[in-house]
C-alpha cells in the first residue's frame, strides 16, 4: 500500500533533543508492528501526534479497524522518526517529494526541516506495519498474501520474464510467489519515487539469477522481507546502502509511553536474520516467506 | 481477498460498443454502477453495506493489489487500457467513471484491445510492454 502523509505544522515548538536512535551511514533499520487486529472500541492512542492530513484521512475511513490500522501505523512512523531526528512525534514536518515520473506532489514521503537528514518508507496492511529507515532513499511494501484470483487476474500487468516465471509454478505456489514479487516491484517503485505511476511491466523483479535472466534495476538491491506468516513484505534501497540482517519489532508500548524514545533505542529483539549482507548480485533475490 | 460476488462476473449494463454511443455523462453514470457493483464484491464491503460513489475509494479499503486486480476486470469488461494508477488517483467512483467514460471514447487505446473477452487464462495474453503509445502514466 502506498501511504500519504502531506499535511504541515506550522514551525517545531520545542527543541529537538538529540536523536535516541542513530542509523549507520549507509545502513538501513526495518521496523515492523503487528497489530491491531480488533477494533475495541475507544483507544488512548496519542492522537494529537498526527498532522491535519493524517487526522482527515483517519476520519475517512469507512471500517473501524482500518481507521485503528491507519492510526496506530502512522503514530509508529512518527514515534521512531522522533527517536532517530530529536524532533517530538506531534512537530515533525511530513510531506511528500514531487513525483519522480510527473512531479505531482505524491512522490516519495519526506521530513523536513529535521536535524539528521534520514529517508523513511511505511507501508502497512491487514495488521502488520513495516517502516524502513535509512539515510539514504528506501522502498518497503507488505501486503496480505494474495488470493489465487488476484493472483490470475494481476498476472498481465508484470513483466514478460515474471508472467513466464509464475506461470511455471505450480498453482498452490503462485499466490506466494506473485506476493512476494509484487511487494519488490512496489517497494522499488517507491523508492525510485514513481510508485504505480511507472508501467508495472517495465521493470523485471523477477526471482530468475540464471543465464541469460533479466538484470534487475540497476543500482538497487530490492529483496523479500521474512519473517510474517500471512503476509508479505520487501524494502529496496540503493544497491550501495549495507543491508540490514534484520528487522526490529516495534513493542506496542512505545505507541502509548511518554518514554518512546528510550524504549526504541533500546529494542533488543530481532525479528530475523536473513537478509544476507549485500553484493551487488543478488537483486531481487528472495529470501525465504 | 475476493468478496462473495465474484467482481469478474458482473455485466456491464450495454457492451463497450454501445456505451460508446451514449453521451458522456449518461456513460460515466452507467459505468459508475457498474463500478459500486464490482466494488462491493473487491472490497468485501460488509452486508447491508454499498460502495459509495462519492466516498474515497481508499477510505473504503481500496488498495494497490486490489486497484490491481481490478484494472484486469474493467480492462476485460470495457475494453479500454486501464493502467493501475488511473484508480489509485481518482479518489472516489464517481472519478474514476468519468475518466473511464472519456477513455471509451479514444479509438486508439480500445482497438488494441480486441482480446477475447474474460479469458484471463495464464500466459495466453500477449505482453503489455509490446503495446504501442505512451507508457500509461503520462496518460489520465
Amino acid at each position: 500500500m502506498t501511504e500519504a502523509s502531506t499535511g504541515t505544522l506550522i514551525g517545531a515548538r520545542t527543541a529537538p533533543r538529540p536523536p535516541a536512535a542513530a542509523v549507520e551511514k549507509g545502513g538501513l533499520h526495518l521496523w515492523a508492528l503487528h497489530g491491531p487486529d480488533r477494533d475495541d472500541g475507544p483507544t488512548t492512542l496519542p492522537t494529537a501526534e498526527l498532522d491535519e492530513d493524517e487526522l482527515t484521512r483517519a476520519a475517512a475511513f469507512v471500517r473501524p479497524l482500518d481507521r485503528l490500522r491507519y492510526v496506530t501505523a502512522h503514530i509508529a512512523l512518527r514515534r521512531l522518526l522522533a527517536a532517530y531526528t530529536g524532533v517530538a512525534p506531534g512537530e515533525l514536518l511530513l510531506s511528500r517529494a514531487p513525483c519522480s515520473s510527473c512531479g505531482g506532489p505524491h512522490g516519495r514521503p519526506v521530513i523536513t526541516g529535521s536535524p539528521v537528514p534520514l529517508n523513511f518508507s511505511l507501508s502497512h496492511s491487514h495488521g502488520l506495519a513495516i517502516i524502513g529507515i535509512s539515510a539514504a532513499t528506501v522502498g518497503v511494501d507488505v501486503e496480505r498474501l494474495p488470493s489465487p484470483e488476484t493472483t490470475q487476474m494481476s498476472l498481465p500487468a508484470l513483466h514478460p520474464r515474471e508472467q513466464a516465471e509464475l506461470g511455471r509454478l505450480p498453482p498452490h505456489e503462485r499466490p506466494a510467489a506473485f506476493g512476494r514479487l509484487w511487494t519488490r516491484k512496489e517497494a522499488y517503485l517507491k523508492g525510485i519515487g514513481t510508485g504505480l505511476t511507472r508501467d508495472l511491466g517495465a521493470d523485471y523483479l523477477g526471482e530468475d539469477r540464471g543465464p541469460g535472466a533479466p538484470e534487475g534495476p540497476p543500482g538497487w538491491t530490492v529483496r523479500n522481507v521474512p519473517g510474517h506468516p500471512g503476509h508479505v513484505a520487501a524494502v529496496a534501497v540503493p544497491s550501495h546502502t549495507e543491508q540490514c540482517g534484520t528487522t526490529r519489532r516495534l513493542p506496542l508500548k512505545s505507541l502509548y509511553a511518554e518514554d518512546a524514545d528510550e524504549l526504541i533505542a533500546t529494542v533488543k529483539e530481532r525479528l530475523c536474520t536473513s537478509l544476507p549482507a549485500a553484493d551487488g548480485t543478488a537483486l531481487g533475490a528472495a529470501s525465504g516467506v | 481477498m475476493a468478496g462473495s460476488t465474484a467482481p469478474d462476473t458482473l455485466q456491464l449494463p450495454l457492451p463497450p460498443a454501445a456505451l460508446r454511443g451514449k453521451a458522456v455523462d449518461e456513460r460515466a453514470r452507467l459505468i459508475s454502477g457498474y463500478l459500486c457493483r464490482v466494488l462491493t464484491g473487491a472490497l468485501d464491503v460488509p452486508p447491508a453495506h454499498r460502495v459509495s460513489a462519492e466516498r474515497s475509494l481508499r477510505a473504503q479499503g481500496l488498495n494497490s493489489l486490489t486497484a490491481l486486480r481490478l484494472t484486469r476486470t474493467l480492462r476485460l469488461a470495457l475494453r479500454v487500457d486501464v493502467p493501475v494508477d488511473l484508480l489509485l488517483t481518482h479518489d472516489t467512483v464517481t472519478e474514476l467513471a468519468t475518466a473511464l467514460a472519456a477513455r471509451l471514447e479514444e479509438p486508439t487505446r480500445t482497438a488494441l484491445l480486441e482480446e477475447p473477452p474474460r479469458t484471463a487464462l495464464l500466459g495466453k495474453e500477449p505482453s503489455r510492454t509490446a503495446r504501442p503509445g505512451p507508457s500509461p502514466h503520462l496518460l489520465g
